[in-house]
C-alpha cells in the first residue's frame, strides 16, 4: 500500500479548476517533485491533502484511509507536516514560539527534545530563537516555516515553493538541509515547485501539472533528459 | 487646591478606572483581534457580571475574594451558549458582527429587564474606610478594585506568554489558516479566546457595577468605554488596550475631579476624534 494515493482528484473554487483528474502516488521515504508553472494546481494538490482546499470528486488515501471531511488539525495528527508557499511564519511569535506551535498536536515535553534537532539542521534559528519571526530575512523565515512543520515529525512533508523569492545561493542551502533531513528520518517529501531544475535535483520522481492536469510522470532523471520538459520547465 | 485628600483621589480613581477599563478593553480587543468580530454586545456582558456579583456577593454573602472570579466565570461559561447560538457565525465577517451584536445587545438588555425590571440596585462595598499613606488619603475600596485588576491583568499575561494554548491562541489571531494547518484546533482555540474575553469583561462589569450602580441598562457605558479605549490603542492589540485604558481613566479621573463629569466626556470623547482623523490606527495599532 503506498503511504499517500490520490485517485483522480478533481479540486474545485466554485466553477474555478484546481486540479483535474489528477492521480498519483507515494511511497514512504520518497521525494516527489510537482512541478508547474503559475497556477497549475501544485498549491491547490497540497492544500487538499492536508483538507484546506475543497474538492468536488475523486479520493484521497493515506495509509489506505480516506481522509475526505478531516480538519487539517486532524490531518497534521496523522503525521503530515505543512510548509506553505510564502512561508507564513506566525509574525509577531518568537522564533522558538512558532517552532512550538509545530509540535502543538504532540506530547509537550517531546517538544525540547526536538527543538535541538531541528537547531542543528538550522543552525541560524538557534541564533534567532527569542527573535519574532517577523524580523527574520525571508532565508531564515523559510528555513523557520520547515523547521516548525517538522516539529510534528512528520511521516509526509508538504513543502510549497520554499524557493520563491530566495537568492540562488540560500535556494542550495536549503536544498542540501533537506536532502540531509530527509535521508535521516525517512521522510517522504512532496515539493511543489516553479523552479523545476532545482525540484528535479532533489526529488526521486516527479509530475509536470499544466492547467490542473498531469502532463508527465517518472523518475527526474528521465524528466531531466525529456527534451520536452527540457525546453518548457528547464530553459535548455 | 491640590490638598493630599485630592490628590489622593486622583490617583486611586485614576488607577482603578484604568484598571476596569482595561479589562473591558482587553475582551472587546480579544474578540476583535482573534475573530475579527466587533462585539456590540460587550457592555451586556459587563452588565450580566454585575448581577453575577450582586447575587454572589450582595445577596448570598460569598467570600468576596471567592465572589469575584467565580461571578465572572459564571457569565463566562454560561456564554459560551451564545458563542455556539450567535458569535460563531459571525467570526472572521466583521460587518455582519456589528449588526447581529447589536441585536445581540438589545436581546439581553431587555431579557435582563423582563427578568429583574428596571430600578437600579446597588453592591454593598466589600471594605470600608480609607489608607493613609504619608499624606496621601486613599480609599480601600478602590484599592481592592486595583489589587484585583492587577492579579486579573498578571495571569492574563502569564497564560499569553507562557502556556501552550495562550501562545496558540496568539498564533491563531496572527494567520488562523496557517494555524489550523500546523495542528491547532482553531474552533477550540475561538471558543477559549472567547471564555477568557467575556470572563474579563464580567470581572470588570463587577467591579462597575459595584463602583457606580447596576441596572440592565449599566452596559452601555462599558461599551462606548470599550470602543474609546481600542481607537486610542488601536483595533486588535492588547498593549494598546492597556494603554488605551489607562489613558482614559486617568484622563477622567482628572478632569472630573477639576472641572466636572461633562468636561470630561467632553474631552475625552474630543481626543478620540481627533485621534481618528490623524492616526486612525490608534497609538499602537498597525496602519492596514
Ligand atoms: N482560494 C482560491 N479561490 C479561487 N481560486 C483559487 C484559489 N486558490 C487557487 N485558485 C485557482 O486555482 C488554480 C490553481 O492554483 P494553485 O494555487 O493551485 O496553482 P500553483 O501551481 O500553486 O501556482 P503558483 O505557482 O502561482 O503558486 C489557479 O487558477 C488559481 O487561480
Ligand atoms: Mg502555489
Amino acid at each position: 500500500m503506498p503511504l499517500l494515493a490520490l485517485n483522480n482528484l478533481n479540486v474545485r473554487y466554485g466553477q474555478i479548476v484546481g486540479t483535474s483528474d489528477l492521480s498519483l502516488s507515494l511511497e514512504a521515504g520518497e521525494i516527489l517533485a510537482l512541478v508547474g508553472s503559475n497556477g497549475a494546481g501544485k498549491s491547490s494538490t497540497l492544500k487538499a491533502i492536508l483538507g484546506m482546499a475543497p474538492y468536488r470528486s475523486g479520493k484521497i488515501l493515506w495509509q489506505g484511509k480516506d481522509l475526505k471531511g478531516r480538519k487539517p488539525s486532524e490531518i497534521v495528527r496523522e503525521g503530515i507536516g505543512f510548509s506553505p508557499e510564502g512561508r507564513r511564519v506566525f509574525a509577531s511569535l518568537t522564533v522558538l514560539e512558532n517552532l512550538n506551535i509545530g509540535a502543538y498536536s504532540r506530547d509537550a515535553n517531546e517538544a525540547a527534545e526536538r527543538i535541538e534537532q531541528i537547531y542543528t539542521y538550522f543552525p541560524r534559528l538557534r541564533e534567532r530563537s527569542g527573535q519574532r519571526a517577523s524580523s527574520l530575512s525571508g532565508g531564515e523565515q523559510q528555513m523557520l516555516a520547515i523547521g516548525r512543520a517538522l516539529m510534528s515529525r512528520p511521516k509526509l512533508f508538504l513543502l510549497d515553493e520554499p524557493s520563491l523569492g530566495l537568492a540562488p545561493i540560500v535556494v542550495e542551502r536549503i536544498g542540501d538541509i533537506l536532502k540531509e533531513i530527509q535521508a535521516r528520518e525517512a521522510l517522504a517529501v512532496i515539493l511543489a515547485e516553479q523552479n523545476a531544475n532545482w525540484a528535479l535535483a532533489l526529488a526521486d520522481r516527479a509530475v509536470i501539472l499544466e492547467l490542473g492536469q498531469k502532463t508527465a510522470e517518472g523518475p527526474s532523471a528521465d524528466l531531466l533528459r525529456d527534451p520536452k520538459v527540457q525546453s518548457a520547465y528547464l530553459g535548455i | 487646591m491640590l490638598s493630599p485628600i485630592i490628590i489622593g483621589q486622583v490617583i486611586v480613581n485614576g488607577l482603578s478606572l484604568s484598571a476596569i477599563y482595561v479589562l473591558i478593553a482587553l475582551g472587546f480587543t480579544l474578540l476583535f483581534g482573534i475573530m475579527r468580530v466587533v462585539n456590540f454586545a460587550h457592555g451586556a456582558f459587563a452588565m450580566l457580571g454585575g448581577y453575577a456579583l450582586y447575587y454572589l456577593y450582595g445577596k448570598y454573602a460569598l467570600p468576596y475574594p471567592l465572589a469575584v472570579p467565580l461571578a465572572a466565570l459564571i457569565v463566562a461559561v454560561l456564554s459560551l451558549v451564545l458563542e455556539t447560538l450567535v458569535f460563531r457565525w459571525f467570526y472572521q465577517k466583521m460587518f455582519q458582527s456589528m449588526i447581529g451584536l447589536l441585536g445581540l445587545n438589545m436581546a439581553l438588555m431587555f431579557s435582563s429587564v423582563i427578568v429583574w425590571d428596571v430600578y437600579e440596585r446597588s453592591i454593598p462595598p466589600a471594605f470600608s474606610g480609607v489608607l493613609r499613606l504619608g499624606g496621601l488619603i486613599l480609599a480601600a475600596d478602590r484599592l481592592m478594585v486595583i489589587g484585583i485588576a492587577i492579579i486579573a491583568l498578571l495571569a492574563f499575561w502569564l497564560f499569553m506568554t507562557k502556556t501552550r494554548y495562550g501562545v496558540a491562541m496568539r498564533a491563531t489571531a496572527d494567520d488562523v489558516e496557517i494555524a489550523e494547518a500546523q495542528g491547532i484546533d482553531t474552533r477550540t482555540i475561538y471558543r477559549l479566546a472567547f471564555l477568557v474575553a467575556i470572563f474579563m469583561t464580567a470581572l470588570a462589569g463587577g467591579l462597575y457595577a459595584q463602583i457606580y450602580a447596576l441596572s440592565p441598562f449599566m452596559g452601555e457605558r462599558p461599551l462606548i468605554v470599550a470602543f474609546v479605549v481600542v481607537i486610542l490603542g488601536g483595533m486588535g492589540s492588547i498593549p494598546g488596550a492597556a494603554l488605551g485604558g489607562v489613558i482614559l481613566g486617568f484622563t477622567e479621573s482628572i478632569l472630573s475631579t477639576f472641572y466636572g463629569a461633562a468636561v470630561s466626556s467632553f474631552v475625552s470623547f474630543g481626543v478620540v476624534i481627533a485621534l481618528l482623523i490623524f492616526r486612525p490606527w490608534g497609538l499602537l495599532g498597525k496602519p492596514e
